[in-house]
Parts: C-alpha cells; sequence; structure tokens
C-alpha cells in the first residue's frame, strides 16, 4: 500500500542512531576505543571491502546458510507432512521432538567438535538444527489445519487421496510452511554466527572473534552491522517471493509471517 | 458416452445410524422414496432432523448403516453416476480465483479448450464473467455461492445435491439465487435434490416436498404449479400450510 512512506518512517530511528554516533564521537563523549568513530569504521569497512576479506567471510557464512537451510528443510517438510496427515505416527515422535526443540543447537558444539571435528559438517549441522523446528512446526500446523470442509469438497468430486493432498492440503498449508522458511532463515543465521564464534577459520562470526583477539572494535562493529543487513536483504527477498506464491493473501495482511 | 444424463434415486430402508454419548441415534431412519430423473425435490425439515445425513449418505460422504441407494439412469441401468454437491457454505479454495474454482474438477479433462468453453460459459450463465480473476475472499456471500453452485455445474454431474445453499444469504439475495436457480433447472434439465428449513423456499423450487421429522419421511407433497412460480400465489400458500401442519404435529 504506502510502502514508500513506510520505508522512510522506518529509517528515521537508524537515522537517529547513527547522527548520535557522529555527534557523540566529534565532541568525544566517550572513548574512541570503546565506540570507534563512523569515520574509522568506513575506512576500514572500505579497506576489508577492497581487500576482499568482507566478501570472503560473507560468501562463506551465507553458503553455509544456504546449504544447511536446504538440509534442514529437506528433512523437516517430509516428516512434517507425514505427521500432519498421518496423526496416528506423531505418538510415536511427541516426546522426541519436544525434548530436542528445548536443545540450543550451541549447546551440542563441544560434542559436535569431538564427533566431527572442527570442520564444515559441524557448523551445517548447527544451522540444520536451529532451522529444523520452525520449519517442520509450522509445516505441521499447515498441514494439520487444513480445512477438512474444503477435504470434503474434493472428495465429492472424486478426487483420490494423492489428489486431495496435492491440490488441496498443500496449497492450504503453503501460508504457513512460508512462515516457516522465513523464521527458519533468522534462526540459521543466528546459529550459524554463534557457530563460527567458537569454531572456525573463515566466516562473519570468525571475523567478529578474530577482530576481538587484535583489539579491533571497528571490524566487530562492521561484523555486527553486516549480519544486521544481510539478514534484512535476505528477509526482503523471502518476502517478496512470499507475496508471489501466496497471491490470495497480498492485501489481507502485507507483512505476512513477519514477527 | 453412454452416460446418464439425469439420474434419479431410490432409497429402501434406507437407514444411518450415530453413537452419541454412547447411545445409538437414528439420523435416517427406515426412509424409503424415489426421486425421479430429472425432477426437482426438495426435503424439508427442522435442525436435526436428518434431511443433511440423508443428503451426505446420497453424496458418498457419508456410509449407510441399512438399506439401498439405487441409481435409476436415463439408459445406463444406473451405473457410474455422477453427483455434485453444492454446501450450505460457498467452500471455495481461497489460493484459485473464481475461474480456476470452477474448473476445480476438471482437472483430469485433457481437452483444456473444452474446459475452458465449459467454465467460461457458466461464467456468463451466472453473471460471474467480470469475477472471473478474482479470489474468493474478494467476493461477496452471494457471488461466492454463485462460483460454488457454477463449480458443481462445471463439473457437470447427473444429480445435484443442495444442502441449505442459501440459509446465509441476505434475503434479496436469497430471492435472487432462488429465481436463477429455477431457471437453471429449467435450461439444464438437471435432477435436484435440495434441502431446506425454509418452507417457502420449499414450495417455490420443488416439484415434491419431502418432510422430513425424527430421521423419517414423515409426508410427501407434490407440488405441479408451472415454473416460475410467485411466492405469493394461494395455492402455493396452501401447500406451505400443509407442511407446516406435518411438520408441527
Amino acid at each position: 500500500m504506502n510502502g514508500a512512506a513506510n520505508t522512510l518512517k522506518g529509517l528515521y530511528i537508524p537515522a537517529v542512531l547513527g547522527l548520535a554516533w557522529l555527534a557523540g564521537s566529534h565532541f568525544s563523549l566517550w572513548n574512541s576505543y570503546i565506540i570507534p568513530p563512523p569515520a574509522e569504521v568506513a575506512a576500514a569497512f572500505w579497506q576489508i571491502s577492497s581487500d576482499g576479506s568482507l566478501a570472503k567471510h560473507l560468501l562463506t557464512s551465507v553458503y553455509r546458510v544456504f546449504v544447511g537451510f536446504c538440509a534442514a528443510f529437506l528433512l523437516a517438510f517430509p516428516l512434517a507432512v507425514l505427521l500432519g496427515m498421518f496423526s496416528r505416527l506423531s505418538a510415536y515422535f511427541d516426546i522426541t521432538l519436544e525434548a530436542l526443540r528445548h536443545i540450543p543447537p550451541l549447546a551440542t558444539i563441544p560434542m559436535l567438535i569431538l564427533w566431527f571435528g572442527i570442520g564444515e559438517l559441524p557448523k551445517l549441522m548447527i544451522v540444520v538444527m536451529a532451522t529444523f523446528f520452525p520449519i517442520f512446526f509450522n509445516t505441521l500446523h499447515g498441514v494439520a489445519s487444513c480445512d477438512g470442509k474444503l477435504v470434503e469438497v474434493a472428495r465429492s468430486f472424486g478426487l483420490t487421496r494423492r489428489e486431495i493432498f496435492r491440490r488441496v492440503v498443500l496449497p492450504a498449508s503453503l501460508p504457513s510452511v512460508m512462515v516457516g522458511l522465513r523464521l527458519g532463515l533468522g534462526y540459521s543465521w543466528r546459529a550459524l554466527v554463534g557457530a563460527e564464534l567458537i569454531a572456525a577459520s573463515s566466516g562473519i562470526g570468525y571475523m567478529i572473534l578474530d577482530a576481538q583477539q587484535l583489539s579491533r572494535p571497528d571490524l566487530v562493529i562492521i561484523g555486527i552491522l553486516t549480519i544486521g543487513v544481510m539478514g534484512t536483504l535476505i528477509d526482503l527477498l523471502f518476502f517478496a517471493l512470499t507475496q508471489r506464491l501466496i497471491p490470495w493473501k497480498v492485501g489481507e495482511s502485507t507483512d505476512y509471517g513477519r514477527g | 458416452m453412454n452416460r446418464p444424463i439425469m439420474a434419479g434415486v431410490k432409497l429402501t430402508q434406507l437407514s444411518k445410524q450415530y453413537q452419541v454419548a454412547g447411545q445409538p441415534l437414528e439420523a435416517v431412519d427406515n426412509v424409503t422414496t424415489t426421486i425421479e430423473p430429472g425432477s426437482f425435490t426438495v426435503i424439508v425439515g427442522r435442525s436435526g432432523c436428518g434431511k443433511t445425513t440423508l443428503l451426505r449418505l446420497l453424496s458418498g460422504l457419508e456410509q449407510k448403516s441399512a438399506g439401498s441407494i439405487e441409481w435409476l439412469g436415463d439408459g445406463s441401468g444406473g451405473a457410474d453416476v455422477k453427483v455434485g454437491v453444492v454446501f450450505q457454505e460457498p467452500r471455495l479454495m481461497p489460493w484459485l480465483t473464481v475461474y480456476e474454482n470452477m474448473a476445480f474438477a476438471l482437472d483430469k479433462q485433457p481437452d483444456r479448450t473444452l474446459v475452458d468453453r465449459q467454465v467460461t460459459g457458466t461464467l456468463e450463465q451466472l453473471g460471474l464473467t467480470g469475477f472471473r480473476d478474482a479470489y474468493p475472499s474478494q467476493l461477496s456471500g452471494g457471488m461466492a455461492q454463485r462460483v460454488s453452485l457454477g463449480r458443481t455445474l462445471c463439473y457437470d454431474p447427473d444429480l445435484i445435491l443442495m444442502d441449505e445453499p442459501f440459509g446465509a444469504l441476505d434475503y434479496f439475495t436469497r430471492k435472487k439465487l432462488q429465481r436463477e436457480l429455477v431457471d437453471l433447472f429449467l435450461s439444464q434439465h438437471k435432477t435436484i435434490v435440495f434441502v431446506t428449513h425454509d418452507v417457502t423456499e420449499a414450495v417455490f423450487l420443488g416439484q415434491k416436498v419431502l418432510v422430513m421429522e425424527a430421521g423419517q419421511i414423515v409426508r410427501e407433497v407434490p407440488i405441479d404449479n408451472p415454473y416460475p412460480r410467485q411466492a405469493t400465489d394461494p395455492s402455493l400458500l396452501a401447500r406451505q400450510q400443509e407442511i407446516l401442519a406435518a411438520l408441527e404435529n
């Protein structure tokens, strides 16, 4: 609707914070080691952008999120569909899934390192663990809450079970699935950076940790801002995709699944 | 194609029993009647009298407990009768446009130009051409129910079952759709079984009104007034009194 105006409104707070940062540094309201001035951060940003190290770290992280996210989807989606369609099966899975849901992925890092070393695999597993549940639960909710009256319509037209799944249950649960995917993406970013903080030699999380050890708060700030900006960009992309895939919801609630 | 164009149905001692709180409940109790091919039959009764259950037995959405349902065809001996249902709510797929909803039951038809002709024709017939690409959430209740009727018409059933399809609509929309349904019946020669609790609607639409009470048909009232009917016609009002009297016994 009034998207441009709302985008503008959304930029007020970042602008005020930016100005406060500028002014505070200019008038030396704080120690420049604790909060380095914008110019210094900009110079560092320019330096690591031009030597390609920022791009390298970023690409590594994006790649890990992408692979982990896809793997989580391939695990969570079929299982959720299965349990949603055959609710009798869920008795076998309920307790296990409920217990696993409460374990923060980062808590498993020591074991993952012990079992799989510090290569790519444990980091991807962290992403998968963090992404699995939002996708799983939202898909399950979508499939299980599909309106039985619509299924009945399909039955009255003589559709088979398989056709009913493809033509009624799947599209009916699509909005929920998309919510799960968006939440999952956010979760995978957070978990990944956490994983990279502990055991990695590249990636944005590693970059931040490395900067800490080199006493470079400017690089830490760049790392933090990069995570925020990347997350927002990916989410926007996903939001556009959602609008495309779920045209019948457009206008009903434009910020579908944000939260 | 040796399918019947119209189908009737003969019910013999048809029963449906439910367990409600551990007690058996005869929702449909020993119903025997015949619905002639090409006829317009209305089943009337108060809530819980079993009329919807009877309709669901005919549609195959419920399994009978006892008795028989025998299809009467126009030539094929009643084999493979296509039954279409119009529900009380429109029950449209929210992710499909009006056009796609109408074509919902035609997915297996390989000739898409045939499908297009069928859907476009039905859209026109129901005055929905301008709403072709709208989504159900953008439609009024009356329009949505038209689409629902159109979806069933596109399916081209031999028998149309309608479960209080106009019950949730406002007075004016309901009157309009009743008239349109009569026109459709006259032009398409479909067998229609229509369930309602509205006695006025029953005598306006039906050639035969089956009065149901506690799972049984307590009275069959034939109405041979020609279409289109006037709701104020004294002979219709007399029929209406007769039905009300049967219901109040």
